[in-house]
């Protein structure tokens, strides 16, 4: 994509989003001037922004909410929660534009008539208060049979004949007047193309909309054209056409007697067929255009200059420049008229006399610079611009000194043409270059030009970053072959002074090696913020929508994480704070009958503790019921009899993570659409995560997520197991014991012990991968237990030896291998070898 | 190589008159307020500033007024704006603005305009 409309949407989302939080800032306080004035700054600059590239949807809407915020912030519309909904409505449409812009780089037409609906709902709101705006131009006009005769009449008879045969034989037959709006130049649209490449055109002219100014008066960049179509699509082909401007056009049928005038029906015979002439609607569009041009420019004593002026115009090279420098030094000497103001003026002089010098320069009209230079330094030296003024007069404007025109209104452009075209065979002697002496010294701050000025932020493509992440891992990796061989120099080669060498060199690359993965690890943080500042629009409208209060808390929104990790955490948050909102908080009424405030809470809180982030979203709602849960689950055969009589209530809490799981019957607009909570575990298990529920009946829920602060460097733990090596995340492992044999029991098939006086299930690493041998006892007859986390339980795995901890990059399985929920995935060790890492949960679940 | 200063709080605006100022043979530098304005100003001197109106912090009209009140700054600008009325333009020249164009600028137009104004790129 084009690198400025990525650009464009990029700014344009963030702007969304900061309009979107003003709104709701504005609502809490809606006096808030600067709020408001920060709102109008952003709506504006949005606007101006999208005006840079051909969606004419974008600045339709943009504009309209610009003309609403502008109405608020004079106070001549109230700020209401309506008005609000209806603005966030729009930015929403904003941002689905922008993503469908993102996504296909263009947009569907059915958007034009959205974001003319939408710009529309945004006017009703400012028509509400203004006086009914002319009107609101009534787009579908019908014709008077007398106009409709009048109009076909103007046409010439082979269109006529065209059209009355196109009507015969069941066609349409429309006219249509199209009004371009003023500035229409300025947002990329063509009339005269548009115009002309009306679908089914017959006939077309053009007038002009307003009366003829001089040419002083004349704005040369404002449209003031009203086209008239005769054509013979139909309405709706008319429409799609004229899509992008619906506002500016209306349309009227003919009806069909309007051919009924005697003098028209003789030239259509009936049944002529050949009688039919295929229009070149190219010289019927061009030849109307030159006459309505023509026409336009004849009244008046100013029309000779006019078009004297429009052709230098038109020309390239110098006649242009001077066209250009004539309005420059026009607005100049307007400016050096200004009432003065004590501070601003002499550097407005000296600016002036810059324009002035570079205007002179550009038109190679050097031999007047000192003269320039005079009437500045006198200008400057004695604080009036009167001597520029007047040099000004005489050189450019050819006025005699003295008092000039008093106001630029007034200033005509016309004199002057003469006085350059006097000027004129002056440029061609190629005048000597002029020393500008004072230049430099009067510069703005000094000249610096080695000090290059640098920026403080740089944009970095994320693959960069990944990449150096990955070199970084490798890094990691390989560091980890020096203890390696620090052991092999010392039990092999049985050299201990080397192996000490080298473990001290380890140590200082170790450290290097730490703190660069911390660097890097630091510029792909992100605050939580990311997905937070969200949550105010979401929980704003989601409560609007069910009639529920709810009170928003956040808090630690500024703790960040791992790019990957918090992006990841969207979609899950989003969906807690959902379900949250639906089945949580209670609506008001029974709040208050429950003894508690009308007003709900949800409080969102994120904290770092370690290495990891844990993330709160607590509700004072009705907490959820473990029978309600256990009777459910019973019903959708999650569970069976024996487990529903035995299960505790914090393992019926759970269920609420079960895959086909949801407690309402009928799938609830908001939290419905098959998404269950299991999903949500899902996707937090996906970035290491763990997610847990709270509950008590009646007082509120509390989620609880966990998630590492960043994926790319696992810590394990490698133990042996039947002569081979395995990894398991420290993440999962809660302790390693070594047991005597005798403290494992066997209760029925499963073996328990007992571990600071709870019970945990206790299963031996072998077992579970299938491996035939024997764990091993050490001599004093004791097992190595390693203790993890399955759920909410503890479970030993009996393994024969653990070995170390050790920093891995983990690759996940790939290929058919992806299939093996019991692997993690693999890594690279110091020593070459491979390291098979356990999933745990995975493990354990497919015993 | 002359050397022009774009003010502007948009940075698809600053990319679009970057490229077209660019394209004509100019360096380019960017400020995202009248603050950086002034402090880029400081460091490094100009030969034709770009101001945006409307920007956070210092807004074009401050900071045109703060860069005329160095007496002797006289460093052309030219103010861009999507405000089309005259009294904006009036406003625009009072602060110390020699130009004024309207947003979105046509690449040719903005090109002779600084070419007027400061002349070739070198």
């Amino acid at each position: 994509m084009n690198p400025m409309l990525e650009q464009f949407l990029f700014e344009a989302r963030e702007s969304v989003l900061s309009i979107g939080q003003l709104l709701m800032r504005l609502e809490v306080t809606p006096e808030d001037e600067e709020v408001m004035a920060v709102l109008f700054r952003i709506v504006h600059t949005l606007k101006g922004n999208s005006g840079l590239f051909d969606f004419p949807e974008l600045p339709r809407v943009l504009h309209e909410a610009e003309s609403l915020m502008d109405a608020v912030r004079h106070g001549e519309v109230a700020f209401s929660k309506d008005l609000a909904d209806r603005l966030l409505e729009a930015m929403d449409f904003v941002g689905l534009l922008c993503d469908e812009i993102g996504a296909k780089g263009h947009l569907d037409a059915s958007y034009a008539v959205q974001s003319a609906r939408m710009a529309e709902s945004l006017r009703s709101l400012l028509a509400e208060v203004e006086a009914p705006p002319e009107v609101a131009a009534a787009p579908r006009i019908v014709l008077s049979p007398e106009d409709a005769r009048r109009l076909v009449a103007e046409m010439p008879l082979s269109a006529q004949d065209a059209a009355s045969q196109g009507m015969r034989a069941g066609g349409e037959f429309n006219w249509l007047e199209y009004s371009p709006v003023d500035d229409c130049f300025f947002q990329g649209d063509d009339p005269f193309f548009q115009a002309r490449g009306t679908p089914g055109l017959l006939w077309a002219t053009i007038e002009s909309s307003a009366p003829t100014l001089s040419l002083a008066d004349m704005d040369l960049y404002r449209c003031c054209l009203v086209f008239r179509v005769w054509s013979i699509a139909s309405r709706a082909e008319l429409d799609t056409y004229y899509r992008f401007v619906p506002d500016q056009i209306s349309v009227a049928a003919f009806p069909a007697d309007c051919f009924a005038a005697p003098d028209v029906e003789p030239f259509a015979p009936d049944a002529e067929p050949v009688h039919a002439i295929t229009i070149d609607d190219d010289s019927l569009g061009a030849g109307q255009g030159i006459d309505a041009a023509a026409e336009v420019s004849l009244p008046g004593p100013a029309s000779g200059p006019a078009v004297a002026a429009v052709d230098d115009v038109a020309d390239e090279g110098p006649a242009s420049d001077l066209a250009g420098v004539l309005s420059l030094v026009e607005i100049q000497s307007a400016i050096l008229r200004m009432p003065l103001d004590a501070n601003g003026s002499l550097g407005r002089t000296a600016g002036v006399v810059a324009t002035l010098r570079g205007c002179l320069r550009a038109i190679g009209f050097r031999a007047k610079l000192p003269e320039l230079e005079a009437a500045a330094a006198l200008a400057i030296r004695e604080g009036t611009v009167d001597a520029l003024v007047a040099w000004l007069g005489q050189a450019f404007l050819h006025e005699p000194p003295g008092p000039g025109p008093s106001s630029n209104k007034e200033h005509s452009i016309a004199p002057s043409g003469e006085s350059l075209r006097a000027l004129r065979p002056e440029t061609a002697v190629a005048p000597s270059r002029s020393p500008m002496s004072g230049d430099s010294e009067m510069r703005f701050g000094r000249r610096a030009e080695d000090s290059s000025a640098s920026s403080k932020t740089i944009k970095v493509d994320q693959a960069k970053i990944d990449r150096l992440m990955n070199l970084i891992g490798e890094m990691v990796v390989s560091k980890n072959a020096l203890p390696y061989l620090a052991g092999r120099a010392e039990h092999v080669f049985g050299v201990r002074d080397l192996s000490r060498e080298i473990k001290s060199q380890y140590a200082v690359i170790n450290r290097i090696a730490e703190e660069l993965q911390d660097a890097i690890m630091q510029v792909r943080m992100m605050p939580m913020s990311f997905v937070m500042q969200r949550f105010p629009r979401l929980v704003r409208d989601i409560s609007r929508k069910l009639g529920k209060e709810v009170h928003l808390v956040l808090e630690g929104e500024d703790t960040e994480a791992d790019k990957a990790i918090v992006e990841a955490l969207g979609d899950p948050l989003v969906h807690i704070v959902r379900n949250s909102l639906d089945h949580g908080i209670e609506l008001p009424d029974v709040r208050i009958a429950a003894g508690k405030p009308a007003a709900g809470t949800l409080q969102i809180r994120v904290r770092q503790i370690a290495d990891r982030v844990h993330i709160d979203i607590r509700d004072d709602g009705k907490g959820i019921d473990p029978a309600v849960i256990k009777q459910k689950a019973l019903e959708k055969g999650l569970i069976d009899e024996a487990t529903f009589a035995r299960i505790t209530d914090q393992d019926a809490l759970s269920l609420i993570f079960a895959p086909g799981f949801s407690t309402m019957d009928v799938v609830s607009e908001l939290s419905g659409r098959g998404v269950g909570m299991d999903v949500v575990k899902t996707a937090v298990e996906n970035v290491h995560g763990v997610i847990s529920v709270e509950s008590e009946k009646g007082k509120g829920t509390t989620l609880r997520v966990s998630l590492p602060l960043s994926l790319a460097v696992t810590n394990v733990m490698i133990v042996e197991s039947a002569g081979q090596r395995f990894g398991v995340p420290l993440a999962s492992i809660v302790e390693t014991v070594r047991m005597r044999r005798s403290a494992i029991r066997l209760i029925k098939q499963s073996q328990i012990t007992v571990l600071r006086n709870s019970i945990a299930s206790v299963i031996s690493l072998n077992q579970l991968l299938n491996l035939s041998e024997e764990q091993l006892i050490n001599d004093d007859d004791e097992l190595a237990l390693l203790f993890v986390r399955h759920g909410d339980e503890r479970v030993g795995l009996i393994v024969d030896e653990v070995v170390e901890t050790s920093d891995i990059i983990l690759k996940p399985m790939a290929g058919v291998l992806t299939g093996l929920a019991a692997y993690a995935g693999s890594a690279l060790m110091g020593d070459g070898s491979v390291l098979m890492v356990l999933n745990v949960e995975g493990l354990l679940s497919c015993q | 190589m002359k050397r022009i200063l774009i003010v502007d709080d948009a940075g698809t605006v600053r990319m679009y008159h970057r490229k077209i100022l660019e394209s004509a043979g100019f360096a380019v530098e960017e400020a995202v307020n009248g603050i950086e304005a002034i402090e880029k100003s400081l460091q490094r001197a100009f030969d034709l500033y770009i101001v945006d109106v409307n920007m956070p912090k210092l807004d074009g009209y401050g900071f045109l007024r703060e860069l005329r009140e160095q007496k002797l700054a006289q460093v052309p600008a030219i103010m861009v704006s999507t405000e089309a009325e005259s009294a904006d333009q009036s406003q625009a020249y009072a602060a110390g603005a020699n130009a004024y164009l309207i947003k979105p600028v046509k690449p040719d137009e903005l090109k002779s305009l600084v070419k007027l104004l400061i002349g070739e790129p070198r």
